[in-house]
């Protein structure tokens, strides 16, 4: 007779899926120790609160329904009837928002410590846009639960691309599915939100990670070599999963002692509120768009906002290439210089903003 | 040393080619299709009588589907322009007090003759044409 032990199921399962290879690249993997490690978290932490999204956003899905007649209804049932809702929803949000806050402290460090250097210039890359899918799942989620916030938001985040020359107007109209905002742009954020972003965003986080495995992380430019490194597994994967349980407590205790609430329900024909802002990732662009003057020499204020924005994102995207020292590992204080002031200036507009 | 040319090579050329031109219509018709078509809303719209209008009020209708505003000044004249901002499109709103047009957004501020006056916004709002026809009056898409 036949008899199926569990050395035959781990059997079966070697000959079948090289499990064997996987677990001897994770034993050779090493992670350097120096002054610097505590940063090599938040990689980690950032795939974490995405895990919580996908995970808290398919469980939305059950109950959410995307249109102008639903979608705050059904924010509601969730929020007071379904059994777990407010926890779900609260996670949800704030998860979101700790994943943006992880995911921007992630780039910094890298930035710093030159980690975009060759060969990670595709991990750099992967990881911009990374970051910038991640504002694109902030922004189109902030709509869904069609309240007075999330709806001007939504008018004035839409209404910005408008004023770049040529393709503007085209883009506004693609987000909005019309010239206005209204059942189309609910629908066509939800698609965003929970289809094309996530597709894209996956692909993407496996090769992030596919590279982060097969070239190893990086040690800083000039960081003396004091330790010795440890190894990735099982060492640095166990004090990963602390740190994993350990925005798991302040994730819970924030989502349930603070729970993301919900404003009044969207209406087109309301005047804009006093104090209408956009999420804290906005601001610095919010804030830049209200102090600059509606016409610079020439050029429309707003415009030339929008341009120096984009051109930034790009000059970001295409740091590995520019900045020519960090390839001979050499420390660029130039480009550490200019990117200091870059984040100096943006969390000064959004501390103004804040305060404002 | 140059590339000899033989038929696996012609081959892969016809197949490129041929994807090539296979993918433009699919990406066109794809990128079509999330444009959305243009519906303007071409009519009109009753928003009340000569009599209903207090003066030095303002209040929002919507005309398809966009929101209007309409603003009976002290004079008793009634006019009517686009609610979006020419700023960032929020919903402006009529201040009695100060007599003129508020965008809470940003701060910008329209005279009665639908012009910036202070404010990020640097155009006008758009004028929306008003008729009165036996009391009623009503608002007309431009």
């Amino acid at each position: 007779m036949f008899k199926i032990t569990r050395d035959a199921i781990i059997i079966w399962f070697r000959n079948r899926f090289p499990v064997d290879t996987l677990a001897r690249h994770l034993k050779t993997k090493q992670v350097p120790q120096h002054r610097h490690s505590i940063w090599y978290y938040f990689g980690g932490l950032t795939l974490f609160f995405f895990i919580v999204q996908f995970v808290t956003g398919i469980l939305l899905m059950f109950y959410y329904r995307p249109t102008p007649d639903h979608a705050y209804e059904s924010i509601l049932f969730i929020m007071h009837e379904v059994r777990f809702g407010w926890v779900i929803r609260s996670i949800h949000s704030w998860a979101a928002n700790l994943m943006i806050a992880t995911l921007f402290i992630h780039l910094i460090s890298v930035f710093y410590m030159q980690a975009y250097r060759p060969p990670r210039e595709l991990m750099w890359i992967s990881g911009v846009i990374l970051l910038g899918l991640v504002l694109g799942f902030g922004f189109t989620g902030y709509l869904l639960p069609w309240d007075e916030m999330a709806f001007y938001a939504t008018q004035i985040g839409t209404e910005i691309p408008r004023s770049i020359p040529v393709i503007g107007e085209s883009i506004m109209i693609l987000l909005r599915g019309g010239r206005e905002i209204g059942s189309a742009t609910l629908t066509r954020m939800y698609a965003l939100h929970v289809v094309v972003l996530p597709l894209i965003t996956l692909f993407l986080v496996g090769l992030h990670l596919f590279l982060n495995q097969y070239y190893g992380v990086s040690r800083p430019v000039k960081v003396k070599k004091k330790k010795e490194p440890i190894k990735f597994f099982p060492n640095f994967m166990l004090r990963d999963i602390r740190a994993w349980l350990g925005a798991m407590l302040v994730l819970l205790s924030i989502a349930m002692l603070s729970p993301w609430g919900l404003g009044e329900e969207a209406d087109l024909l309301k005047p804009a509120p006093e104090g209408i802002k956009p999420e804290w990732y906005f601001l610095p662009l919010y804030q830049t768009l209200k102090i600059v003057p509606s016409r610079i020499w020439y050029f429309d204020g707003e415009a030339l906002v929008n341009i120096i924005f984009l051109l930034g994102g790009l000059l970001l995207v295409a740091l590995p290439f520019i900045d020519r020292k960090s390839r001979n590992d050499e420390n660029n204080m130039f480009i550490k210089i200019i990117g200091t002031i870059v984040l100096i200036y943006l969390i000064i507009l959004t501390i103004i903003a804040y305060i404002d | 040393m140059q590339k000899k040319t033989n038929r696996r090579t012609v081959l892969n050329r016809i197949i490129y080619l041929w994807a090539a031109v296979t993918s433009v219509p699919i990406i066109s018709s794809i990128i079509q299709f999330i444009f959305p078509p243009a519906r303007a809303f071409v009519g009109s719209k009753v928003i009340g009588t000569v009599d209903e209008m207090e003066p030095n009020t303002g209040k929002v209708v919507q005309l398809g589907e966009r929101p209007v505003i309409v603003i009976t000044t002290e004079a008793g004249e009634t006019i009517a322009y686009g609610a979006n901002c020419t700023h960032l499109g929020c919903v402006v709103r009529f201040r009695e007090q100060q007599g003129d047009i508020y965008c809470a957004c940003h701060g910008s501020v329209f005279n009665l003759d639908g012009h910036p006056v202070s404010g990020p916004a640097n155009r006008p709002l758009e004028e929306i044409p008003i008729k009165i026809d036996n009391d009623q009056i009503s608002i007309t898409t431009t």
